[in-house]
């Protein structure tokens, strides 16, 4: 595996000796925040919830071999009480949250190299836009019951998020007309298109009742997590849908940071790869907002982080953006949970706002200034 | 005269013309600017007659597609307007005329600060509301609506025209106030920070967007959150129906001379001193480095651009609420047809900034959108920027921004 090598394939200590904290850190967090209750705000001890997942294990596996855990199970569940459906909920919470992590970053690491531009976040192709008319669509058709349709949110959401991607090329591309298609273009016609989307929105959403703007809010803020089998295979498909092509793809990203004319001379296929980069990125990005609320900021700040600890090759970042993403995330969702703001914490939002904050400052204060 | 003398002469004409050229290719130029901007001044006030003069505010069903009708209320309405006018007699025009000017005011403020901003960052993405303007006007009006708000007895109209009378100028106008103060704390923590981040040295302009970008975001998202708690705790109160409607674009509530004063006074003060500004804006255009080798002191000068427009953008969105897009796209537009220069950009942008502002107030008005304008002016202002925008590109005119 490819870590902590520089260019000329030399072991550099300090990146294994991050990847290793990195690792250390985020096997510690997500065996803590499985150990959070959900019924209340405080803590199992670890051995219960190490007996209950060992349980819920152990029940799959002779569900299989038709063992006694399986034909016994529902005594087995009710000895260990109501602490076995908190571990087990909190395996599926963390688990949905790690991976949005992973992808939010991932996506904000693929369009800062391939906009070459620190600034560049994954909303900026209107896929937020995109979401949040999905959102409003769905409120003002199903009102409350929209809370409970999972499968019509996502459809709504990625069909209209999708929508909005191909809307923005196609006018990037009209255009630019016979010339190159320009960064620039994208990202001007990018605001406009969402500025359009979002005053036809805004107009609804003026015009709506408080009731249905609260079922709005809720489903924006996307304050518990949705762990039904239909969103885990969800999560499940677009991960793998996205994952892989970009991890194939890490050599191609190191060559597109270069410019394009450099990039075409190592026989690269440059507007193929922006062109794929752009539409994984904003898969990505609708994923994370989809299953866990307007944590956009993720995207923007985890990057800046992985490449101060990692250097700006691709392969290592690959690795470094999948943990340092997840562990932010996760780290957000428990001090989300313990806020007491309602029944169910607060919206993941505000706390990724308010964390990354101070590390948005470092950045910018650093010696470095990589985003000059 | 011999066809010696013909040709010397013919040849000193041609020398002139050679030696002139240049001088008369500017010359050309400036009138072109020059009549350009006379043009979009007589189209203002036509627009801003016929907008008085045509039929608005009529209900569909009333509204008859034949060529008298338009005449007949074309008609009774100059005469109300000359009466008014006169003094003669007492109807809502007198109102109509100062919500006019108030619209036409706003535009060109609005367009005016777009360009000084686009100017000042050089940046063709930079809009008015990039330094947080409008997470500060919402941070003041949550403290209003939070702490000082009382729930009104009457309609905010009615209000306006009879109770008001007796009340101070701050019980009026709290509100505004409140976000006007908000507006400015929010701008000045923005380069507070992005000064001390920089080391106290000069304000760089990706810093200050950047730092504009990401405060401003944590800021209304916690704000945001203050909304949602009353949204879900108390859905039917009216705090949570003012904080809601709290920041929406629209002129309905702004009418009166008092207004107008309120409104166009400090307008009018800041598009002067940008004007003053205008060759020291041209040459920032050249970068900050070429700038300040040329004389002039790019953080005053970037420092006294960010305070005039923060001035307007307050103004503006305490009593009209977010109007959105008019500041990031008439200056583009205004620069395709006078040219870059500020000389002539910003009379360019203020007028037809006014234009097109009064064009979507009025067709708002007459469709019964007025209440929405902030809205409308997205939908319009966006689509007529991208058809715009694809019209010359494909011409090959690569010139934006």
């Amino acid at each position: 595996m490819p870590i902590g090598l520089d260019a000329a394939g030399v072991p550099r200590n300090n990146h294994k000796r991050y990847m290793r904290l990195l690792l250390g850190g985020v096997l510690l967090l997500f065996a803590l925040s499985l150990c959070i209750r959900i019924a209340s705000r405080g803590f199992q001890s670890p051995a219960d919830v190490f007996k209950s997942l060992w349980l819920w294990a152990d029940i799959h596996i002779s569900r299989l071999t038709h063992g006694g855990a399986w034909l016994n199970r529902s005594a087995l569940m009710a000895e260990r009480g109501v602490g076995y459906y908190e571990a087990y909920g909190r395996l599926l919470i963390s688990g949905v949250t790690f991976v949005c992590g992973m992808l939010l970053a991932l996506a904000g690491s693929i369009f800062q190299s391939v906009f070459r531009n620190p600034m560049a976040a994954p909303s900026m192709l209107g896929v937020g836009t995109g979401i949040q008319a999905g959102l409003i669509v769905m409120a003002l058709t199903y009102g409350e019951a929209t809370l409970y349709m999972p499968l019509e949110k996502y459809t709504y959401c990625y069909a209209f998020a999708l929508t909005m991607l191909a809307l923005v090329m196609g006018v990037a591309k009209l255009s630019s007309g016979k010339r190159k298609f320009s960064v620039f273009d994208l990202l001007i016609v990018a605001a406009i298109v969402s500025q359009i989307i979002g005053g036809v929105t805004s107009y609804f959403v003026y015009g709506m009742d408080n009731s249905f703007a609260l079922v709005l809010q809720n489903l924006s803020n996307v304050l518990n997590v949705n762990t039904e089998p239909v969103s885990i295979a969800m999560l499940a498909a677009v991960t793998a849908l996205t994952v892989i092509p970009f991890f194939l793809m890490r050599f191609s990203f190191n060559a597109v940071c270069f410019d394009s004319d450099e990039s075409n001379s190592m026989g690269l296929n440059t507007r193929v790869v922006k062109f794929i980069s752009l539409v994984l990125g904003s898969l990505m990005m609708t994923a994370g907002m989809v299953h866990c609320g307007a944590v956009g900021m993720v995207s923007l700040i985890v990057p800046f982080i992985s490449r101060g600890l990692f250097g700006a090759e691709s392969r290592g970042l690959f690795w470094g953006n999948l943990l340092i993403g997840g562990l932010v995330l996760l780290l957000c969702r428990d001090i989300a949970f313990f806020v007491p703001f309602s029944v169910d914490g607060m919206p993941i939002g505000t706390v990724v706002d308010l964390v990354t904050l101070p590390v948005f400052v470092a950045v910018i204060t650093g010696r470095r200034r990589t985003w000059e | 005269m011999s066809a010696l003398d013909a040709k010397i002469k013919f040849n000193i004409e041609a020398a002139e013309h050679e030696l002139f050229r240049d001088e008369n290719i500017r010359r050309k130029r400036r009138d072109s600017r020059a009549r350009t901007l006379t043009i979009l001044a007589v189209t203002g006030v036509v627009v801003y007659f016929i907008c008085l003069f045509l039929p608005d505010n009529i209900t569909v069903n009333a509204w008859q597609h034949n060529l008298a009708w338009y005449f007949e209320m074309t008609q009774k309405n100059i005469s109300v307007f000359f009466n008014t006018l006169a003094g003669r007699e007492v109807s809502s025009t007198r109102w109509h005329i100062s919500q006019y000017i108030i619209v036409a005011l706003v535009g060109a403020a609005l367009s005016v600060n777009g360009a000084v901003y686009q100017g000042a960052f050089r940046n063709a993405l930079a809009s008015p509301t990039t330094l947080g303007v409008q997470t500060g006007g919402v941070l003041g009006g949550t403290i209003y609506v939070l702490f000082v708000y009382r729930e009104p007895e009457m309609n905010a109209i009615t209000y306006a025209l009879e109770e008001a009378r007796n009340r101070s100028l701050f019980e009026r106008f709290g509100q505004a106030f409140f976000i006007m103060a908000g507006c400015f704390l929010m701008v000045a923590f923005v380069l507070f920070v992005a000064r001390r981040m920089s080391g106290g040295g000069r304000l760089s302009s990706i810093g200050l967007i950047l730092s504009g970008l990401v405060f401003g975001g944590a800021a209304g998202s916690a704000l945001g959150l203050i909304q949602y708690y009353l949204l879900m705790n108390d859905p039917e109160g009216s705090r949570t129906y003012a904080l809601r409607y709290m920041m929406m674009g629209t002129f309905d509530y702004v009418f009166t001379p008092l207004h107008l004063l309120l409104i166009g006074a400090p307008i009018v003060v800041c598009i002067a001193i940008v004007m003053l500004l205008r060759r020291k804006l041209n040459l920032l255009a050249f970068g900050e480095d070429e700038a300040r080798t040329m004389g002039i002191n790019v953080d005053v000068i970037r420092r006294i651009a960010i305070g005039v427009s923060t001035v307007l953008t307050a103004v503006i969105i305490s009593f009209c609420g977010m109007i959105g897009f008019i500041g990031f796209m008439v200056p583009h537009v205004a620069r395709r047809m006078v040219g870059p220069d500020f000389n002539y950009l910003i009379p360019g942008s203020a007028l037809l900034g006014a234009l097109i502002m009064m064009v979507v107030f009025h067709v708002g008005r007459a469709f019964g959108l007025a209440s929405t304008i902030g809205l409308m002016t997205s939908l319009v202002g966006g689509s007529i920027f991208m058809v715009i925008l694809v019209y010359y590109r494909r011409r090959g005119h690569a010139d934006w921004a």
